[in-house]
This record gives C-alpha cells, structure tokens and sequence, in this order.
C-alpha cells in the first residue's frame, strides 16, 4: 500500500486536491441555502367611518361592497398576483440559483474532468516517458548482457579449443606412454617367460637330480618327527591336509581337505605341521612351492 | 577399441602366465609315521574365587593324571609366564612360545561351607580356540575324584580314547618278614592315591579280579593255612568264601557276564586243572583233564571259551579253549615262555608274561595275527593287565627286592611308575570303567 502510494504520489496529490475543491464547493452551496428566504409581505383592510345615505347609502354600501369586494377581490388577487411573482420570482431566483449553481458544478466538474484528464495525462506522460526510461535501460542492459554472453562465448570457444589441444596433446603424451609401457610389460613378459623357462628348466633339472625328492622327504621326515600319534590314528586313517607356506618354510594356514579320523586325529595333524613349521627349504630355491598337499596315512 | 581389446588380452594372456609360473601341481608328500610323544600341555593352576588358599590343587591332579598316561608332558608351573583363569586372560602367543600345544585353565569357586564348583576350559594354542569347557559342581571331599573326572575328559577329548583317571587299580602288598609278614589286598585309585587295605593276612593273598561292574573282588586267601577263593563287595566288604576245594583253589577270574568265575583246581589227586564255578548255585564243572598244568585261565570276550597257560608242550605256553567241545590249541608260538594271559578290552590281544632274552617282560600278542610284541624292558616283570581303555597296562615290575607297579602303553612307548605304599607290591589289577 505504502508502496503504491509513494510510487504515485503525484497523481494522488492532484486527485486529493480536485476531491478538496469539490467537497468545499459543495459545502459552500449548502450553507447558502439554508438562509432563510425573504418573509411575505402583510397586507392589512382599514375601514372607513363616514355615513351614507343608506340608499345611496346602501347601493353606495352595496357599491363600496362590491367596490370593496372588488378591491379586496383585486388586492387578493394583487396580493396573489404578487405572491404568485414573489413566488415566481423564487422560483426563478432558486431556478437562477440552480442554474449557476448547476453550472458552477458544471463548471467545475469540467475543471475536475480537465484537471483529471490533465493529471491522467500527466501520468500516463509519466509512465509512458518511464517506460521509454525503461525501455532504455532495459535494452541498455540487454545489449550489456549480449555483449557479456558473447564475450563469455568467445572466451569459452577460446577455453574449449585450448583443453581440446590440452586433450589431444595428453591423449598423444598418454599413447605414448602407453606403447612404451606396452613395449615394456611384453619385454617384461617375454623376460618373465624366458625366466620361467629358466626356471623350469633349472627346476627339471633339479628334478631330474633327485633334489625335488630330496625336498619331499626333507618335509616329510619333520612332519614325521613332530606327528604324534594319538592311540586313535591306525592304519586304514587317511588325511588329507593342505598347507601354505611362505619362502623361508613359515607355515601360515593349515587346511584339514579330509580325514577319515576323529577330532584327535585331525588335531594331531595339524598340529604336527604347525610344530613342524618353519618347514626345510629345498636346496635349489626353483623347487620351493607354496602349497603342500600332505596326506597322512601311518602304515602300522 | 580394439587396440584396448588387444591390450586388455595381451594383460590377460600375460597374468594368466604369471599365475600358472608356480603351480606345477602341488606337492604331494606321505607321513606313513608318527612319534609316539608326550603332548605339551599347559595345565595352569585353577584360580580360587573364595576367601583365602584354594582348598584343593585340581589342576596339580589333573596335571599328574595326563603326565602319568606318558602322552601328555605338562609344563612346570614356574616355567609359566601367566596363570590365567578365565579366557579372556590367555594370551595365546606366549603359550605358542613356551611351546604348549593345548591349554587348560579353570577356577574353583565355593557354594556353601562344603559345596564348590569347578569350572576348567581347554584351548589348542596353535588355533587359539576353545576345544572343551564345562562347569561342574562338588564337595570338598568329592574334590580330587572331580580332578580325575576333568582329566578324564581332557584325555578324551584330545586322544579320542576314553581315560582311566577316575578307574581304580587292586594290588597286593607284602610288608614285614618271617613271623611279621603281612599281607595286602588293597584298592587305590589310578594314579596310586587313596590306597585302602580291603583284606589282610599274615597268609599269601593272591589273584585278585574285578568283578565286570566293579563293585567285587574274587582273590585267594591261605588264610589259615590252606587256600580258599574269595568273593568280596568291596563298598560293604562283605566276603564270602566261593570255593575251598581240596588242595589248591587259585587264578579266579570273572566270566563277562559276571555270574561265575573260571578258576584253577587241584582237586586232591594234584593235577592242576581249569573249572568253571557258577557263583548263585556252586555248580561246578571241569573244562581241562590234562595230566600237564593247565592254569591262569581267563575269559574270551564272548564268554564261550577261555585262554589259559598250559605246559602241556613242555614249558609254559598259551591255549585257546572252546568251552563246547573243551577243544585247547595253543597260540602262542613265539618264544619258549608265554604265561598269564590277559584279554584287552577289545578282545583282540592278550597281554603275557614272555621270556625275552633272559627277562620275564610283559609282551602284547595280537590274537588275529600271532604275532608277540615285547613291551616291558625289565628282568623279572609279571602280572600284566589292561587299563579299562586299553591302552595301557599295568605289571609288576621288580626294584631289587621289591615289587612296583608300573605301567606301559599298548604300544610299548611310554612308561610310567604309580606310586604306591611302601612294600612288595604284586598282582596289580585295572578295574572296569565305573558304571555311568
């Protein structure tokens, strides 16, 4: 509300002031009419007191009658003619009255519809040169902001192309590396597999030395020596035992596969590989194998 | 895309390499041998929840239960670094350094003035877990035969073979000499505790044999002179006097039903022979007529036929007797010598007394196969009996003159020693397992 009213304080001044005029005017014309019109005048007979001939007297009294009656007859109708002007008069005078008075309202509302029409115009003039104001700035900054989005789409045009060379370049970098690497792991490869060989070759020969069955008994016999026997491992017992070691002999887990004997039985035999640990390390290192497959089977 | 293809499978083809390197099929190894080793074990004092010094040592007996079965080697109590008595306080890593495989901690707590409970707690260190936990109540009296009960189910559970700690041992002592020699039947626990005379006599007592339920001894007393064969009730020790025979009454032995005994008679025209005495109606019945000594019979497992010791080929040797036909075939073919045939509890091997070498040594025969294991290493040992679970057994041994009980495994590698009373100490005998 504040709001509207301070935005349009002009034309809400003008209005007031019109609506100012209109309500003094009017109550200027209700106080002159309630002054009292002008009071009819008072016409009063005089009777006269001279005799006559009663005749005379008579038709003069008969006469004065009718002339009195005809005086009276026309000073009613005087008084009445002249009532009827005074009347009419006020009429007219209340007519003349109305008639300014309707002109001056006239007149005035002419002069409010003027003055409005002139303030409407006003404020319209003042809206209209707003919105031109408005206008202006908003294509002002509607060409700012073209000019920003532009500048903005030069910019990331320029940003765009750079990253895409950025890109293209890391892309090569990355080819690069990636074939050298590639060149790399299949000489690595190719080394490992000429190593494996190597090693499958010293390994078979070491094999074919006895050193793998060397091996097997080494860790065969410490399993023995550290087996004991509870009453309830008799021949016809088979367990299968999977063990993990690591280089160096550590046995790190100890895997019961199967075992046709009883809990002792299976706690015997794991833990016989747990006391046996760290188990022999073959003497040519090629034989070394992570997993062992033990199978306990006591022949007597 | 492709090129990533390529490489992705050239990636593939190469680890796929790598990880088929070291599996040249895993080794195989066979372990056809074992040791017949004590296991090291922890058996930690039992902490004591009530006011003042624990009333028993639970974990003394047990620890001296499983060393005395030879497979069991409890580690010394100073060489511990901590004495836990409840799981959370057992800190596997120093046990696995002190080198004990199995442990065993508990605590005794007390109920009222003479109730307390027990409550022991077995781990494998190498797997740090619990194998066995139990909680058991008992008295201040019933304290060490709960020891044994706990060592009991120690053994079972880490050997698969019902223990024998909670069985009792009769054995016969012999104390004084000349007009002072007095002699004992007594009745002690396994380990050699508890030791009660249940017969006594300035006359040899001798063979005493448990009943099938353990709650009787047959033996031979010469009370007064000439010998007789007793039946007692050991808790009441009411005794009767089953045979009196004419010359010698000897050897009885329970047959497995448990209502008569085999025994060894003379008769009057002294020629040893083996009955058979039905115990409710004295019925008696002669099962061998041979000119040679036959005698020690003892019962084949199933009750219809009998093993004795016979020299009917000249020196002593065992005879396998079919109770139908009274048809004897000697069995034991090795070794000059073989005596005292005792069943195990499996029916498949007698335990003997062999000539070896020189020495009288207990020996193992294996019924099925013949074949003779010597297992004791003295010179003058006799008696062998089996343990209720077979796998050892108890003999007398010599210790210059006088008679100690000693125990082998059934398979010959462990030996031990139970205590016992002062004297010559002979004819020890295992009981059966206690009825449940």
């Amino acid at each position: 509300m504040l709001e509207f009213a301070r935005e349009h304080a002009r034309p809400l001044a003008y209005s007031f002031l019109v609506h100012l005029v209109i309500v003094v005017g009017l109550v200027l014309n209700v106080t002159r009419f309630s002054q009292p019109a002008a009071a009819p005048m008072k016409v009063v007979p005089v009777v006269q007191s001279s005799v006559v001939d009663m005749s005379e007297v008579n038709r003069q009294v008969k006469e004065r009658a009718i002339e009195d009656q005809r005086e009276r007859d026309r000073k009613v109708q005087a008084e009445k003619e002249k009532q009827r002007q005074v009347e009419q008069e006020k009429v007219r005078q209340v007519e003349i009255k109305k008639k300014r008075e309707q002109e001056q309202r006239e007149a005035k509302l002419k002069a409010d519809a003027e003055k409005k029409k002139e303030a409407e115009l006003q404020v319209k003039q003042q809206a209209q040169e707003k919105a031109a104001r408005e206008k202006a700035e908003a294509d002002k900054k509607a060409e700012a902001e073209r000019k920003r989005k532009e500048e903005q789409a030069r910019k990331a045009k320029l940003e765009a192309e750079k990253k895409a060379e950025e890109v293209r370049k890391k892309k090569e970098a990355e080819e690069l590396r990636r074939k050298q690497l590639e060149a790399k792991q299949k000489a690595e490869a190719e080394a490992q597999m000429r190593e494996t060989m190597a090693a499958e070759e010293a390994r078979n020969a070491a094999e074919r030395s006895g050193l793998l069955a060397q091996y097997i008994a080494l860790i065969g016999q410490k399993i023995e020596r550290n087996w004991i026997r509870p009453p309830s491992a008799r021949p016809g017992l088979e367990c299968v035992v999977q063990v993990t070691q690591i280089p160096g002999g550590q046995v790190v887990a100890v895997k019961v596969v199967r075992c046709n004997g009883d809990d002792a039985v299976i706690r015997s035999v794991e833990a016989a590989v747990y006391q046996a640990s760290p188990l022999p390390e073959p003497a040519d290192a090629s034989l070394f194998e992570r997993r062992l497959q033990l199978v306990f089977k006591p022949e007597d | 895309m492709t090129k990533v293809f390529t490489s992705i499978l050239f990636f593939m083809l190469m680890s796929a390499m790598a990880s088929f390197q070291p599996a040249h099929a895993e080794l195989r190894i066979e372990i056809t041998k074992g040791i017949s080793a004590a296991v090291p074990i922890a058996v930690v004092p039992f902490g004591y929840t009530g006011p003042g010094a624990a009333p028993f040592d639970v974990a003394g007996v047990v620890a001296a239960d499983l060393a005395s079965s030879g497979r069991f080697d409890p580690m010394d109590r100073k060489d511990m670094l901590e004495m836990p008595s409840s799981g959370a306080e057992v800190d596997f890593q120093d046990w696995r350094l002190l080198k004990a495989q199995v442990l065993v901690i508990g605590k005794v707590s007390p109920i009222n003035a003479d109730e307390y409970s027990i409550q022991f707690q077995v781990f494998d260190v190498f797997k740090r877990e619990q194998i066995l936990g139990y909680r058991m109540p008992t008295t201040r009296a019933a304290m060490r035969a709960s020891a044994h009960y706990v060592a009991d189910m120690i053994f079972e559970k880490l050997t698969g073979v019902k223990g024998v700690f909670s069985t009792q041992v009769a054995y016969v002592t012999v104390t004084g000499k000349g007009k002072d020699r007095n002699f004992e039947l007594v009745v002690a626990d396994a380990d050699g505790a508890n030791a009660k005379s249940i017969s006594n006599s300035p006359d040899p007592i001798m063979s005493p044999s448990w009943s099938p339920d353990g709650r009787k001894l047959a033996y031979v007393s010469f009370e007064g002179g000439t010998s007789a064969v007793y039946v007692q009730i050991l808790r009441s020790g009411f005794r009767q006097k089953v045979s009196s025979r004419r010359g010698v009454n000897g050897a009885p032995v329970w047959h497995p039903d448990g209502r008569s005994l085999a025994l060894t008679l003379s008769q009057g025209d002294g020629n040893l022979d083996i009955y058979v005495l039905e115990l409710t109606s004295g019925r008696l019945e002669r099962i061998t007529s041979h000119p040679a000594i036959d005698t020690e019979p003892e019962w084949r497992k199933d009750g219809r036929g009998l093993y004795f010791t016979s020299d009917r080929s000249g020196r002593a040797q065992i005879y396998e007797l079919e109770l139908q036909d009274k048809k004897a075939v000697r069995i034991s073919r090795e070794g000059s010598y073989n005596a005292r045939p005792r069943l195990s509890p499996d029916g498949k091997q007698l335990s003997l007394v062999t000539l070896d070498r020189g020495n009288y040594r207990i020996g193992i025969m294996d019924l099925e196969r013949g074949t003779l294991r010597v297992l004791s290493e003295g010179k003058l040992d006799e008696s062998p009996a089996f343990a209720p679970n077979g796998q050892t057994l108890i003999y007398a041994a010599r210790e210059g003159s006088q008679g100690v009980l000693a125990t082998v495994s059934a398979d010959g590698q462990i030996r031990g020693r139970i205590a016992s009373a002062d004297g010559d100490v002979r004819e020890p005998v295992w009981s059966p397992f206690p009825p449940n």
